[in-house]
């Protein structure tokens, strides 16, 4: 394995646009390889690649936009076609598909349900489409995850490109993974990344698609995509009061505290009662992968999905049984209003937000830690002056997606200018 | 105010999404009156609909108004339209003092980022919408200054404008002073409604990339408000 970790992807023809000449549209008649025909029917969804189309099949057809065709995508195509491999929820193609000129227009895939991983990230959203889960579903959620990214690792295929809108979620245990015509497959690259799930080692990378990546380096956007899961909607990077996530991932300041360790910009709000109800092993585990020096931290050391999938099962047990609500049973919602309660501690409610809390505390302050933080921040508000401009600039500058580093944004006009 | 304030404060600690905020700053000055401002005020509360219809823009986008009609006005503060009620309504009236206006979006704007930082919170790169039919008669002083600190942002990629002229009379070669790396567009007849519906879904797009992506806005669909 370590010696495919940093070859470039020379070894293969450089990708070419592959030119059509024919807009696809509902109702054209589209034919595989082994000559059987495919009509389009309408169009269920539209990206930046291209479009997906229902057909007169039980499958859905991706066409590309007429420039957004190469030949490393037919060939990628081609590779996981060859690879005869099947992971249920996994939306690999099933046949190339040609127009009547015999150009290369797309491919046929299975059926998707369900919500982006993105609405799970907004707490509303996640309430409204999925009232009635719990820290378990989410878990379990997880291991879904987790084991079909096992499968595919297993068969040397790097997702590449695991952000929140490539995964849908229809229920805990029914996940599907799309666009996976952008993985990384017999020594084509993934073109195509963003730097929230991208691994220190790779940040200052050029191009996305310049480079093959590693389990290692993928293990990362895989921990990555596991937090904003546990701590839901957070990245492991953003922080309060410090640098963009890119020079956060750079440096590996992760915000969240181990025991007495911190580095005390855990965003503010209630992500901090999120991570305190993870179960120790989880926020080890955490901890480790994401702050320098950490003994799960670098590309050869990360966790894979083997040893994630053993924690979450481990966490799911502890869940199910109801072992550790016992212990809080708070822990077992989604989003839990307090820090978890600690053995030994006397809790007596809040006089103002009703919520359990230490007894110590009541008696030293009247209120409780959260009620008295709010206070604070309240005051800060009032005296809160506009900062003059600083080098900060936003958590994240706009990059475009093949390009890992800040580029110049590309706003409306540049698109005219390119046009006219 | 204080407690929209609050408000806009504890929304970032309890909604962690990455934010787009964009300042619409609109010339309301007497000019506008009739037709302009009608047409305005229907594109602006059908951008607020539409941004409200888009469950990710509406947890995501950040909205602030700021008009230019006698003097600079803050319609609205930099917050998700689930913290605002309705559009503000606009009326014409009085002169162009574009250049407050401006410095007074800029400032808001610096002032968002501030907490946006404070709170650990994402957010993509600003837009601000200049919309003006007129030349501006504020403060010369202002208008160059605010001129500079808007050039100074987009130079440093910190900032992205569209700067559109409504009607003959529209100053475009203020506008272009705005907007150093590209030139300004003029809008199609009173086609506000063209316009905010297209602002709308390219807003829609940019909160549902993530953070790094490049957003591919609609070309075509410019074709429908401005005059190419």
């Amino acid at each position: 394995m370590k010696a495919a970790l940093n070859k470039t992807a020379q070894s293969i023809v450089p990708d070419r646009n592959l030119p059509v000449s024919l807009v696809a549209k509902p109702g054209h008649v589209l034919h595989m390889q082994n000559g059987q025909y495919v009509t389009l029917g309408t169009i269920l969804g539209q990206g930046g690649e291209g479009s997906v189309f229902k057909t007169n099949t039980p499958y859905v057809a991706k066409i590309y936009r007429p420039e957004k065709t190469t030949s490393h995508k037919m060939a990628k195509i081609q590779a996981l076609l060859d690879k005869r491999i099947d992971c249920p929820g996994v939306c690999f193609p099933k046949a190339i598909l040609y127009n009547s000129r015999n150009e290369f227009v797309g491919y046929l895939m299975g059926m998707v349900e369900g919500e982006k991983v993105r609405s799970l990230y907004m707490k509303p959203l996640f309430l409204k489409k999925f009232p009635s889960w719990k820290k378990r579903d989410l878990v379990e959620l997880c291991i879904t995850i987790l084991k079909k990214i096992g499968y595919l690792h297993k068969n040397g295929i790097i997702l590449g490109d695991i952000n929140p809108d490539n995964i849908l979620v229809k229920s805990p245990k029914d996940v599907y993974f799309v666009d996976c015509d952008s993985y990384q497959v017999d020594g084509y690259p993934c073109p195509v990344g963003t730097i929230p799930f991208t691994p220190p080692e790779l940040q200052k990378k050029v191009h996305y698609g310049s480079y093959l990546r590693t389990v290692g380096n993928e293990n990362f956007a895989v921990a990555v995509l596991l937090f904003s899961l546990m701590v839901t909607g957070q990245m492991p990077y953003n922080q309060k009061d410090g640098e963009g996530a890119q020079a956060n991932i750079i440096n590996m300041d992760f915000s969240y505290p181990l025991g007495d360790v911190s580095n005390k910009k855990t965003p503010a709000g209630p992500w901090r009662f999120l991570w305190s109800h993870l179960p120790r092993f989880m926020k080890e585990a955490f901890y480790n992968t994401f702050s320098k020096g950490g003994c799960y931290s670098t590309e050869s050391t990360r966790l894979n999905s083997y040893d994630w999938l053993k924690k979450f099962n481990e966490y799911l047990r502890l869940l199910d049984s109801g072992k550790y609500g016992a212990q809080d049973k708070m822990s077992e919602e989604v989003y839990p209003t307090r820090f978890k309660k600690q053995k030994g501690v006397v809790y007596v409610k809040c006089p103002q937000c009703n919520e359990d809390t230490d007894e110590k505390y009541i008696k030293e302050r009247g209120i409780c830690m959260e009620c008295q933080r709010k206070m604070r921040s309240r005051r800060h508000q009032k005296s809160f002056e506009p900062r003059k401009s600083s080098g900060y600039q936003g958590t994240f500058g706009r990059t475009t997606r093949t390009v890992s580093r800040a580029t110049p944004q590309l706003g409306l006009l540049d698109i005219l200018n390119w046009i006219f | 105010m204080k407690n929209d304030n609050l408000l806009n404060l504890e929304d970032l600690e309890n909604n962690p999404s990455s934010r787009v905020p964009v300042c619409l700053v609109l010339d309301t000055s007497g000019s506008m009156e009739g037709d302009s401002i009608n047409e305005l005020n229907e594109g602006v509360r059908l951008f607020y609909d539409a941004v409200r219809s888009d469950e990710t823009a509406l947890y995501a986008a950040e909205i602030s108004v700021v008009t230019f009609g006698g003097h600079a006005s803050c319609q609205a503060g930099f917050s998700t339209l689930e913290h605002q009620s309705e559009a503000p309504q606009f009326y014409a009236g009085g002169g162009t003092p574009m250049g407050e206006a401006m410095n007074m979006a800029l400032d808001m704007l610096e002032k968002r980022k501030g907490e946006y930082k404070a709170s650990g919170v994402d957010y993509y790169q600003p837009w601000i919408v200049l919309m003006t039919d007129g030349m501006p008669n504020g403060s010369p002083a202002e208008l160059s200054r605010s001129i500079q600190r808007t050039c100074d942002m987009i130079n440093d990629r910190k900032l992205t404008i569209f700067p559109i002229g409504i009607g003959e009379d529209a100053d475009m070669d203020v506008l272009a002073r705005f907007s150093p790396k590209r030139s300004p567009l003029k809008l199609q007849g009173l086609n506000f409604k063209e316009f905010f519906a297209w602002l709308s879904k390219s807003v829609s797009k940019v909160s549902q990339s993530t953070p790094g992506d490049k957003v591919q806005l609609d070309v075509d669909g410019i074709k429908g408000w401005a005059e190419l």
